[in-house]
């Protein structure tokens, strides 16, 4: 474990990034219990590119997106534009970044609005630093007109898009008068039909290229390949591969990390890579 | 500080801001909760009143109000029937019933879950050992300590004992991150469990009078209230009031869980160790000076989220006034029931608010099957 004073974490941080801005993760560990989920991570993310984590299911991608939004303790260093991430920086990180986890549970009965407005809450509605509004934030996620219904009664996908838009009244707009923001998604379409999936990761996408930063635990390697400027795979808590979609979105790559075979073509339209699953072959195991 | 930061706002409460959201949401709800908060300030002084003119002694609170107002003769009795017995009661009626019900939402606000009651779950429990502690040993083993609080003792020792009970169930209710009812529940079985047969020990060493005493507080009941146990139990209750107010905000946020509310930068260890104080506060002192009164918690803020829903900035004071005017109901009930005897106020609450616990469980059944 590492103690450094602010101002080195700071200069340790720009000079293994080269950027300020961006999140550095540096040999980070994450011990649940008596396990140990994560093993020295390394990566850094950058604004203005959208991250994707990928790797099989209980390969640590959720604990490593915990860790890094300050759920879970680590070991190990983990900055976000240069501001440790830690409990003591809670407010600092809350005006810096949002967190969509994969599950919200609401305990009572609210409105949508109401749960939207939880998020505005944050930054505020005024002033020069204000939240998004709850309105432009339902329309983000194609949920114009949802404003006063029950949230409980809504699908999961419908739940889970309030929630992203609760998360975007958070963070703002990509770009705020301290810097760029963040938002880290845990598996933010895996309950979306196939148009939201890509109305979501368009709008991600979208928020990063406006010079914000987007880091996303994924499980559809096709959206990742369609959207990630950055892939980071990990296997068995550590990062097995991370370069672009086209470096680490390879069958020898992704058979091995999955452990089952995983054909990969090119799209025709513009070469990135795609995955076809037809007549894989899986074998049982690991 | 993220406490105050995250209730100070009041996002997007422009009428702007209102059309803009497609106008039948939220905008509606917290117009519609202060109109309910409004009105709930006017039913708390009718009732107010009523309780100060209701009772076994016939006196005219305008003919008293006159007399003391603008001068004129008021025989003695009734004059001493209004400050001495009826006022006091009054207040402390208030400020219990403001306290149980304020210490209800905030437990279930802090459990995330409309069931949890202090009285079902035990806090209660806890404060009534550290009172009947009092009651046996006050003039003997633990005679230093009265000596030293005065009348803040017994609600002071509610106050631990109810403190205990709730940081005992937090821990046992409490795994990552979620509550389960069921376990919460069987928690509080045991602890009462528990904290009955410390009180059974403690009758068997009380003379005859003590275990009148003991018999009759455990009922509940208001009768009586002077103005010394008004002040006894008034700063814990107030304390416990303004607290839960300023955690509004924080409570709100923690409608989505624990690790969302840390995401929006809330420090939730603080709230939670903020919110069991509070509880225990306001049910410790409760309990202290007017005995196990239960369902108060469950029924008044169950009640108010129906009428203006859970954002706590609302359904907090909400409960405050309820609750207040709910005991004064109460307790003017018992009063005039089997007058001029009393029923203690404690058996007529449970009347009430038991059958109505029962309708909430057959209206959700889910609540405690889904968790």
């Amino acid at each position: 474990m590492f103690h450094f004073r602010s101002d080195e974490k700071a200069a340790t941080a720009s000079a293994w990034t080269g950027d300020r801005n961006g999140l550095a993760v540096r040999g980070l560990g994450v011990t649940l219990g008596t396990r140990r989920i994560l093993h020295d991570i390394s990566l850094s993310a950058r604004v203005g590119e959208l991250t994707a984590i990928i790797g099989p299911n209980g390969s640590g991608k959720s604990t490593l997106l915990k860790a890094v939004t300050g759920e879970h303790a680590h070991d190990g260093e983990a900055l976000l534009a240069s501001v440790r991430v830690s409990p003591d920086n809670r407010r600092r990180l809350a005006l810096m970044r949002g967190v969509l986890a994969q599950h919200t549970s609401v305990a009572f009965s609210l409105t949508v609005e109401e749960v939207v407005r939880l998020g505005v809450s944050v930054r505020g509605a005024h002033g020069p630093d204000a939240a998004m509004s709850v309105a432009e934030a339902l329309e983000a996620v194609d949920l114009s007109g949802f404003a006063g219904r029950d949230y409980l009664k809504l699908s999961g996908g419908e739940q889970q898009r309030v929630q992203l838009a609760r998360v975007l009244c958070q963070v703002g707009a990509p770009v705020g008068p301290q810097g760029p923001r963040w938002i880290f998604l845990d598996e933010p379409v895996s309950s979306l039909d196939i148009k939201h999936q890509l109305w979501v990761m368009r709008f991600v996408r979208d928020f990063a290229k406006r010079g914000g930063g987007v880091v996303a635990v994924m499980h559809d390697l096709n959206l990742t390949a369609m959207f990630a400027d950055q892939v980071v795979a990990l296997r068995q808590g550590r990062v097995h591969a991370a370069g672009t979609p086209q470096e680490v979105l390879t069958r020898a790559l992704m058979s091995e990390l999955y452990d089952c075979d995983v054909p990969v073509g090119e799209a025709p339209r513009d070469g990135s890579p795609f995955v076809l699953p037809h007549g894989a072959r899986v074998s049982p195991g690991t | 500080m993220s406490l105050a930061s995250l209730s100070a706002e009041d996002a997007g409460d422009t009428p702007a801001a209102s059309s803009r959201a497609g106008h039948a949401g939220a905008g509606d709800r917290r117009r519609r909760a202060r109109l309910v908060l409004l009105a709930l300030a006017g039913l708390l002084v009718v009732v107010a009143l009523a309780s100060l003119s209701i009772g076994a002694v016939g006196v005219t609170l305008g003919d008293y109000l006159h007399a003391r107002l603008f001068g004129g003769e008021i025989p003695l009795r009734d004059r001493l029937v209004i400050e001495v017995i009826r006022l006091p009661r009054m207040v402390l009626g208030m400020l219990v019933g403001a306290g149980l019900a304020v210490a209800g939402a905030v437990m279930q606000g802090l459990f995330r879950n409309p069931l949890a009651d202090p009285g079902l779950i035990g806090v209660s429990a806890g404060s009534s050992l550290g009172v009947a502690a009092f009651i046996v040993l006050g003039s003997t083993v633990l005679s230093p300590v009265s000596a030293l609080l005065g009348f803040h003792a017994v609600p002071l020792a509610a106050f631990a004992g109810g403190l205990a009970a709730t940081f005992c169930l937090y821990r046992l209710g409490q795994s990552q991150g979620q509550t389960s009812i069921a376990t919460l529940l069987l928690a509080g079985i045991a602890l009462s469990a528990i904290v009955f047969a410390c009180v059974g020990v403690l009758i068997f060493m009380a003379d005859d009078q003590q275990i009148r005493d003991l018999n009759f507080w455990q009922l509940g009941s208001l009768a009586g209230a002077t103005w010394e146990k008004t002040l006894a139990a008034a700063p814990l209750i107030l304390a416990s009031l303004a607290g839960a107010r300023l955690m509004a905000g924080g409570l709100n946020a923690l409608f989505l869980g624990e690790a969302a509310a840390g995401h929006m930068g809330l420090d939730v260890e603080r709230l939670k160790t903020a919110a069991i104080f509070c509880v225990a506060g306001a049910v410790g002192a409760s309990v202290a000076v007017a005995g196990g009164i239960g369902f108060v918690g469950i029924v008044v803020p169950h009640l108010l989220r129906l009428l203006m829903g859970p954002d706590h900035r609302y359904l907090l004071p909400g409960c405050a006034l309820l609750g207040a005017s709910l005991l004064l109901v109460a307790d003017t009930v018992a009063r005039v029931l089997v007058a001029p005897a009393e029923l203690p106020i404690g058996i007529v609450m449970a009347l009430v608010g038991g059958p109505f616990f029962l309708w909430i469980l057959l209206r959700r059944k889910g609540l405690i099957a889904g968790v």
